[in-house]
């Protein structure tokens, strides 16, 4: 045949670059087709296990396991000083990379690594790869130990609350409880997954502070408050805003095993993030710039204990993102420098000494990226995306 | 060789080779990517990679023609950047005016000519691809070729070598 036509058809093949693989989503989508098919099976099955035991014979088929992308395995079990920057999280000196363009917010759990995408679609990286979920949500929210990850999932009436066990790779919560949304209501607040907290999970509804008994999977309504009244939950001490009702955030915090607001230590700050063993609490006051989110500013240390604390000192950087409890007495923060270019060190803190060092110098700066969605190159493992929406 | 390696080592020719077929990026990227979900879901039966390949290319090509059917590509087609007729084969508006005619061939006239001039396959090959018989891939060709003559005029058939 024509030279002329091979020319053509080579010249327009190599002048064009394909696009990038979406591996994840082939396997995602992949895996929703074989969900169906294996849902039609079972129904299929019932029938023909029907017949086949009237024939007094069964016969059980080995299934072959299916395919999943080849990546680095975490070990994950220990927690170690943890960063994403782009599209790999940084584990210890251990680096691994994931098929998205962009990790928005992850959390550790000790079966894996869960974490947003670019389109905040929720992605696994464990032993066996990284695999997608098909589902999506804004923010993550793991314990500090054990393998559950949960989250809030958006649907036009309603919003469903999720448990999610990374090492067994099923769901083990998924609820509507107190999450209806009110016909022609638009919600200033959305509901949030507030802790897991060993066995028990506490979900802030659209009704009040669920807490879910994960095993049994049964909850009760614990009170009616706005879904972030309380920030956390750590050894069976909840961290509660003051006002306790008030719907935007309180100015105060407190933290007790019950919601009460008797004569308990008020601590500064808005934002929390309690120790496992509920001995330290650190918080961070909420930015009045409301553009860069979540809105904390300063890192303030506290003991919950023996009540002492103070701000970090602020010499070296001009804003703080709290990172992770690697241990009860320590955790990891981002501080952002005062310079041009907003270099961000990575810091692990000492909660007894109230001392800090320098862990990674320039690990990222604190910018914004120009187009859409506007998040910061770095994430840490709150689960929380930090964007601007300056 | 695991889904994820074969995914990753042969999608920039898989997405050439539907770019071929479909003449627009954005529906080539979407061919590739539901013939490679396809194929994932049949991956245990596909271990060998040459089957692998040949089950997506396959894919690719019926899905195509599925879709060119329900969508009428044709009707979408650019026309604004076509040069007039060549005179020359050797002037590069040859290849655009053969590249803008290929476009305009039924689809399975593309594929066939697709598989048999960039992927170098046999007509045995180009058949089982197409889910044909290898006289139905003659005809293809030859009916393809006929017409890319008749449009692109005696001069360039016959510097180019066509009339073969």
């Amino acid at each position: 045949m024509t030279d002329l036509l091979r020319d053509t058809l080579n010249e327009r093949a190599d002048g064009i670059e394909p696009p990038p693989l979406d591996l994840d989503g082939i396997v995602a989508a992949g895996n929703r087709q074989i969900s169906r098919r294996r849902a039609l099976t079972v129904l299929g099955g019932a029938v023909a296990t029907a017949a086949v035991a009237v024939g007094g014979a069964t016969l059980i088929r080995p299934r072959t396991p299916r395919p999943q992308p080849a990546r680095p395995a975490p070990y994950v079990e220990r927690r170690a000083v943890t960063f994403a920057l782009g599209n790999k999280i940084h584990y210890g000196s251990d680096v691994i990379p994931v098929p998205s363009k962009h990790i928005n917010a992850f959390v550790q759990t000790d079966a894996g690594f869960v974490f947003l995408d670019e389109g905040n679609n929720i992605h696994i990286a464990d032993r066996a790869g990284v695999r997608a979920t098909g589902k999506g949500t804004w923010r993550l929210t793991a314990d500090h130990r054990g393998s559950l990850v949960a989250w809030v999932e958006d649907f036009n009436d309603h919003c469903e609350s999720v448990v999610y066990d990374v090492a067994a790779n099923r769901e083990l919560v998924r609820t509507p409880a107190g999450n209806a949304i009110p016909a022609n209501a638009s919600l200033a607040y959305g509901p949030r997954i507030v802790a897991i907290d060993g066995n028990t999970a506490y979900f802030g509804t659209l009704k009040g502070l669920y807490r879910w008994d994960i095993s049994t999977n049964n909850g009760e309504l614990l009170a009616k408050v706005p879904p972030d009244a309380v920030r956390t939950v750590s050894a069976g001490q909840l961290v509660y805003q003051q006002p306790l009702v008030q719907p935007a955030a309180g100015h105060t915090l407190r933290v007790g095993p019950t919601l009460t607001t008797g004569d308990r230590t008020t601590f500064a700050g808005e934002q929390a993030f309690l120790s496992p063993g509920a001995k330290y609490l650190v918080t961070q006051p909420n930015d009045a710039s409301a553009g860069p989110q979540p809105v904390w500013s300063d890192l303030q240390l506290y003991g919950v204990t023996t009540p002492t604390g103070r701000p970090l000192p602020r010499t070296s950087y001009w804003k703080f993102r709290f990172g992770q409890w690697l241990d009860d007495t320590t955790f990891t923060a981002a501080g952002a420098r005062h310079t041009s270019r907003n270099e961000a060190d990575l810091l692990v803190v000492d909660a007894r000494t109230s001392t800090y060092g320098v862990v990674a110098p320039e690990f990222s700066t604190y910018t914004f990226s120009k187009t859409a969605p506007r998040t910061t190159p770095f994430a840490m493992p709150t689960g929380a995306p930090i964007y601007d929406l300056g | 060789m695991s889904f994820a390696d074969f995914a990753t080592s042969r999608h920039g020719a898989l997405y050439r080779y539907a770019y071929l077929l479909a003449g627009d990026r954005g529906l080539a990227e979407d061919l590739v990517q539901e013939a490679l979900v396809k194929t994932y879901v049949g991956w245990h039966r596909l271990r060998d990679p040459n089957n692998a390949e040949a089950y997506t290319r396959r894919v690719i090509t019926t899905t195509a023609i599925d879709w060119w059917r329900r969508k009428s590509w044709r009707a979408e087609l650019p026309n604004d950047d076509v040069p007039d007729r060549p005179a020359d084969p050797d002037d590069v508006t040859a290849r655009v005016w053969l590249w803008y005619e290929l476009q305009k061939l039924p689809p399975r006239q593309r594929a066939a000519l697709v598989l048999r001039y960039y992927e170098d396959l046999t007509e045995p090959q180009t058949a089982e691809v197409l889910g044909c018989s290898v006289g139905t891939v003659k005809s293809q060709v030859s009916d393809a070729l006929k017409k890319l003559r008749t449009r692109l005029g005696s001069d360039v058939v016959l510097k180019a070598g066509m009339t073969e």
